[in-house]
């Protein structure tokens, strides 16, 4: 099967993908067809290529061994894609306690901030930053939070267009960071605390 | 938010209960579970209610007790984290209630807050389904 999907990461952010059919490829779609397209992180794949393909494409992409780094990438951003959908869902008050909803807006700037900082980290240190989980932060705002044995970081995106997102991360015995990401610099200062000191995030 | 006593202070050791609803609850955190209320966080003092109690505090909708989750705390964990005290607020219902507090309308800093008191859970008295 592994001949049947080829990807190629040229980008941060986004993932080309050259997609041919296989006998078990629904019917509809032509034999001797091909898709080609951008898949960007965060971004359904049903965006890209026909919905029934990406299902398709999702249901085998186990198969394809010799990928098995881009699909722990593949399998991240699944996941980033459905929390982010997760939120959207939640009307006001889902708490009980009065909580408010999560705006389109403020979600897409939480998926903008981390689309921002990824190619910012792929830029500066030509490695990749993995996908954060995606949760509901209080007051309307988005937590992202990135967590490993070699510590945590959590980034809060207010709601509106006002709001400043801030930053904590700490690691084992280590010197904490807490910032507020509102400038290039202050994401390059984000950026270098993930690399120096804390090489692998999850 | 109670009337807070600021000269009573808490042993350290005592255990705080906090209410945290479901839908904060994932595998990767439940940070924003820790939503102050006027500046602060609520949480009831262990000796002097049950989990459950705490559980079934009044709600705003109609969600359920058994939404909720119930984490444990103590009183010299919370205060390690730079700025935070404990501060007994009893409330005529709810004579165990207690405000965790400093300046938490500074987002930068409740986001350290956040994180360090979802670090400081001992245990889970109660999760969501919990009778």
């Amino acid at each position: 099967m592994s001949e049947d999907v080829t990807v190629l990461e040229r980008d941060p952010g986004t993932i080309p993908i050259v997609y041919k059919p296989s006998p078990v490829t629904p019917a509809t779609v032509p034999q001797d067809s091909t898709m080609v397209g951008v898949w960007k992180l965060g971004t359904p794949l049903s965006n890209v290529v026909d919905l029934t393909l990406a299902a398709d494409l999702l249901t085998r992409w186990s198969r394809v061994t010799n990928m098995r780094a881009l699909s722990a990438d593949v399998l991240g951003a699944r996941r980033f894609h459905q929390e982010t959908e997760d939120l959207r869902t939640l009307p006001d008050n889902f708490d009980g306690e009065g909580s408010p909803h999560y705006s389109a807006r403020t979600v897409s700037s939480a998926t903008e901030l981390v689309r921002q900082l990824t190619e910012r980290y792929m830029g500066s240190f030509a490695a990749k930053l993995p996908l954060p989980s995606v949760l509901p932060g209080p007051e309307g705002s988005v937590d992202l939070t990135w967590k490993s044995s070699a510590g945590k970081l959590l980034l809060n995106v207010p709601p509106g267009e006002a709001g400043v997102p801030t930053a904590y991360g700490e690691t084992p015995g280590g010197e904490p960071i807490s910032l507020q990401i509102d400038s290039d610099a202050a994401s390059d200062r984000l950026l270098r605390w993930i690399r120096d000191r804390w090489a692998a995030p999850t | 938010m109670g009337g807070a006593n600021v000269e009573e202070r808490l042993p350290s050791g005592e255990e705080l209960y906090i209410r945290i609803h479901k839908q904060y609850i994932k595998p990767r955190g439940f940070s924003g579970g820790f939503k102050p209320v006027s500046g602060g966080i609520s949480a009831d003092r262990s000796s002097r209610c049950e989990p459950r109690e705490t559980r079934a505090r009044p709600r705003k909708g109609v969600s359920p007790a058994e939404d909720y989750g119930v984490v444990v705390v103590t009183v010299g964990s919370v205060e390690l984290i730079p700025g935070l005290k404990v501060l007994p607020a009893p409330l005529a219902e709810n004579p165990a209630h207690v405000d965790i507090r400093d300046n938490l309308k500074d987002l930068r800093y409740l986001t350290m807050v956040r994180s360090r008191l979802e670090s400081a859970v001992s245990r889970w008295a109660l999760i969501p389904g919990d009778p």
